[in-house]
């Protein structure tokens, strides 16, 4: 999993069965220093964080499992960050 | 399977239920043979109480987390610490 | 996921019978960079049910997960359209919105 900042949202009509109600967000992967690292990624999201939060997310065939049937998506919000300690 | 070091922790008091009672571990992976870093750090579920500073292995599969924890299938996390390694790096 | 543009389509007469009648395209992976939505550096071939024309912006999801879409599970692909972009905000400001 990798840490991430909500920073915008997707608005799109058309889109695969399953995935009709749920929101697709853009996230900015952050290093631990909270620089941005990568590059964007649109992600779901299953705790509800809002544009700002620093959030965790995983990528690849996990982020589909929390959705029953897996939906084909590839990034997923699991956690809302209250706190981390970092030491490099 | 990897070899990371223990950077940090985080705390998240949302998140998806499958993930409650891991802890969320910062790990750094290293290259096992020089022991330098190797990419970017990345966050594991982990149940046997690593520490800052421990070298641990971890396993990058979701199936290996989920037997880790427990959980069922809906379980998002992919990386997990299995082991505590005693050796240094490069079994030297 | 990424955000990609739609720049054209893949024919293929001889192909795996699992890639039977589905549409496939060109999609060049786009950013935000600075606020703008900008090209990124690969040009991948995708799965696409949704009708996906030339030049939409969709929203693709790479991996094994393009197989959990429900027309997919037949068909041994890594990247699948999963929607259309109508509109895409960040930091507060309007980035794009289909015209």
């Amino acid at each position: 999993m990798y840490l991430g900042k909500i920073i915008g949202r997707i608005e799109a009509r058309v889109r695969l069965p399953g995935l009709e109600t749920q929101r697709l967000v853009l996230l900015q992967p952050l290093d631990f220093n909270q620089q941005p690292i990568r590059w964007t990624i649109l992600a779901v999201d299953v705790t509800g964080a809002s544009e700002g939060s620093l959030v965790v997310y995983e990528e690849g065939r996990e982020a589909a499992n929390p959705f029953d049937p897996p939906l084909a998506v590839d990034a997923c919000i699991v956690a809302i960050v209250d706190d981390y300690q970092y030491q490099a | 399977m990897f070899i990371a070091m223990v950077k940090g922790t985080v705390t998240a008091t949302r998140k998806h239920a499958s993930m409650t009672g891991a802890r969320l571990l910062i790990v750094q992976p290293i290259d096992p043979t020089s022991g330098q870093p190797n990419g970017f750090p990345q966050i594991a579920a982990d149940v046997l109480g690593a520490a800052k500073g421990m070298r641990v292995l971890v396993v990058s599969d979701g199936r290996g987390v989920q037997d880790m924890l427990k959980t069922d299938t809906r379980c998002p996390m992919r990386l997990g610490i299995m082991a505590l390694i005693d050796s240094p790096a490069g079994g030297r | 996921m990424i955000i990609a543009k739609i720049v054209g389509t893949v024919v293929a007469t001889v192909k795996d019978a699992g890639f039977d009648g589905k549409k496939l395209v060109l999609a060049h992976a786009h950013v935000l960079k600075d606020g703008q939505l900008v090209p990124g550096q690969t040009v991948l071939v995708a799965n696409d049910d949704l009708g996906a024309g030339e030049g939409e912006f969709v929203v693709l999801t790479q991996g094994s997960s393009a197989r959990m879409a429900p027309s997919m599970k037949s068909t041994s692909t890594d990247a699948v359209v999963i929607a259309l972009i109508d509109r895409i905000d960040a930091n507060g400001q309007l980035v794009f919105k289909r015209s």
